[in-house]
């Protein structure tokens, strides 16, 4: 096989699982398409295994478009398991909301197929490819429960700030693309670091560029639409959305601001310290006043995000690998603990047809339900940070990162925002274990394996990066070293 | 020969009408208008810089390609989330459908 199939070997896997879904879809009785998740799981799980066993290659393909090196397999593999945890949890929500359809997996292979080339491309055209493809799955994913009017409000606005935040990336893409004479990282990087080029369009380019992925990653104070979208949005689907695009945002951030912009760092450090702590702020303050349990979880990860956004400062000055590292292994955890929380929220509403993701909707849990509310519990440690939890590790990681970059004061600041930012989270085991209900549930039959299998895999994902890190840790580490030294 | 800054001149100006579009306008259909104007804003820059580009002649025009391609693509996902909300609401106004908030 030519180079170039092996490189893209996964994501023609995915392609073929969701054209094959798409068609087969309408032939199928309702029950029948029980099974079309499970050929999304086995998709992903054959090309996380492709892509495992091209571990050791480097190499680029289709004329310099994509790279094939450790730091894709990372995140080509973390969000193959993102996009399979995703489906584990839907079958059920779905098929109970009678929108049991083929097209929701499709979109989600669509939709992970995006990411994974943003994580791998090194061209810019081939990366506004895979975010557009992206983008353009996660609106319909977002509005998927097209007779709920919240539902269609969460895809407008979704839709709406993305294509607008999309157009700003690509107008700050063709002015890099203008003053470099390229469309390739390093040659753009190699351009802008020795080349004669003019300062100012530069530092146009590089706000629009910043601007566009702030939008993306929902940091403040662009991230207004992501509460009311990952609010309105199937339960699930915000499980995907609230993980998938910001992983795969982060992957193409990376790469940007190190090998395009990386002798830029003064003029985007300044600008994205700012942003850091802008979002740390609102994550923090706004989840305090929540009452809408998917609310509270969008503005929990807008506070992930600032942390993220202190590592990403970590590593601009001179291209510090720790920070780097630190980025991949809390997108790892991150991950793990946000899908597993949005994951328990699916089955209280699957169980319980009066469940409408409020706070209140979970006092007396723990005698209702030990096994869900013991792993919300996991899950809301992890998310505040305490060990032995991923959660822990991800962040003392990654503020020692920061540190060790000469940020003292900005990893003092995190650590503060974290510590006011669990608050809300311990609130949730709080009403859970100490607050009785009077409320009566209106059970529902929501039995279904795939979910407990999808709880369990992110439980253990936790659990495992909380007290085993090191395979990961040395992953990230091993990802990043190669593409900082070219 | 034009010189490369009327071109760019004209690109930025119709990229920020299409953004002021965007936030002024309340009517999905026209907000998806003036999403398509700046994308035809960025248009205009890559090929004006690929012809007068050294070394990097004919990929703006490859990228333009491309950015039909997504027009295309916005547009039927935009038109088709403006359908969904006209069914809910015989409504098309964005202000219409604001129910969460805080």
């Amino acid at each position: 096989m030519s180079h170039e199939v092996i490189a893209i070997m996964p994501e023609l896997m995915l392609i073929a699982t969701a054209v094959v879904i798409l068609l087969v879809d309408p032939l199928l009785p309702v029950d029948g398409r029980r099974g079309l998740s499970w050929l999304g799981i086995f998709a992903c799980i054959t090309a996380a295994l492709s892509t495992w066993f091209s571990r050791g290659e480097e190499f680029t393909a289709f004329s310099h478009g994509i790279a094939l090196d450790k730091y894709s397999v990372f995140f080509k593999i973390l969000l193959l398991a993102v996009a399979a945890m995703a489906m584990l949890i839907s079958e059920k929500h779905l098929f109970l909301k009678k929108r049991l359809l083929g097209d929701y997996y499709a979109l989600i292979l669509f939709a992970t197929i995006g990411m994974m080339v943003m994580a791998e491309a090194i061209d810019l055209i081939t990366f506004f490819v895979g975010l557009e493809l992206m983008a353009l799955s996660s609106y319909l994913l977002a509005g998927f429960f097209r007779y709920q009017e919240k539902s269609i409000e969460a895809a407008m606005k979704y839709f709406l700030t993305g294509a607008f935040a999309s157009n700003f990336i690509l107008m700050g893409m063709a002015l890099l693309y203008g003053l470099s004479g390229s469309t390739n990282y390093q040659e753009i990087g190699d351009a802008v670091k020795l080349g004669p080029v003019p300062e100012g369009p530069l530092v146009i380019a590089i706000m629009f560029i910043l601007a566009g992925f702030a939008f993306k990653i929902s940091a403040a104070p662009f991230h207004n639409w992501a509460p009311d979208v990952y609010q309105g949005s199937p339960t699930p689907a915000a499980a995907f959305l609230s993980v998938g695009p910001k992983v795969a945002a982060f992957a193409a951030i990376l790469k940007f601001f190190t090998i395009m912009l990386g002798s830029q760092s003064d003029t985007w450090v300044p600008l994205m310290i700012a942003l850091s702590i802008a979002t740390m702020i609102v994550g923090a303050t706004m989840a305090l006043v929540q009452k809408d349990l998917k609310r509270m979880l969008g503005f929990s990860s807008i506070g992930h995000v600032g942390y993220l956004l202190l590592a990403v400062v970590a590593t601009g000055d001179s291209g510090h690998t720790i920070g780097m590292a630190a980025v991949l292994f809390y997108l790892a955890a991150y991950a793990f603990m946000n899908m597993g929380a949005f994951g328990v929220l699916v089955y209280l509403a699957n169980h319980n047809a009066r469940f409408n993701d409020s706070l209140d909707d979970l006092a007396g849990l723990g005698r209702r339900r030990p096994w869900a509310a013991g792993v919300m519990t996991l899950f809301m440690l992890s998310l505040t940070g305490v060990p032995p939890t991923a959660g822990f590790l991800a962040k003392f990681y990654l503020f020692s990162a920061v540190v060790e970059a000469g940020f003292a004061w900005l990893a003092l600041a995190g650590a503060l925002f974290s510590l006011v930012s669990a608050y809300f989270y311990l609130r949730v085991i709080v009403f859970m274990y100490m607050r009785d209900s009077e409320q009566v549930e209106e059970k529902t039959d929501g039995k279904s394996w795939d979910l407990t299998l999808g709880l369990g895999i992110a439980a253990a994902g936790v659990l495992l990066l909380g007290i085993l890190p090191a395979p990961v840790l040395n992953a990230a580490q091993d990802a990043v070293v190669k593409l900082l030294g070219n | 020969m034009t010189p490369l800054q009327q071109y760019l001149a004209l690109a930025i100006a119709l990229f920020f009408i299409g953004s002021w579009g965007v936030l002024a306008r309340r009517n999905i259909i026209l907000i998806v208008m003036c999403v398509e104007l700046m994308l035809n804003a960025i248009n205009i820059a890559l090929v004006a810089f690929s012809n007068y580009s050294p070394t990097g002649a004919g990929r703006g025009e490859v990228f333009v390609f491309f950015v039909f391609a997504l027009a295309a693509a916005e547009a039927a996902i935009g038109l088709a989330i403006a359908i969904a909300m006209y069914r809910l609401k015989e409504r098309l106004s964005i202000g219409d459908f604001d129910e969460m908030k805080g």
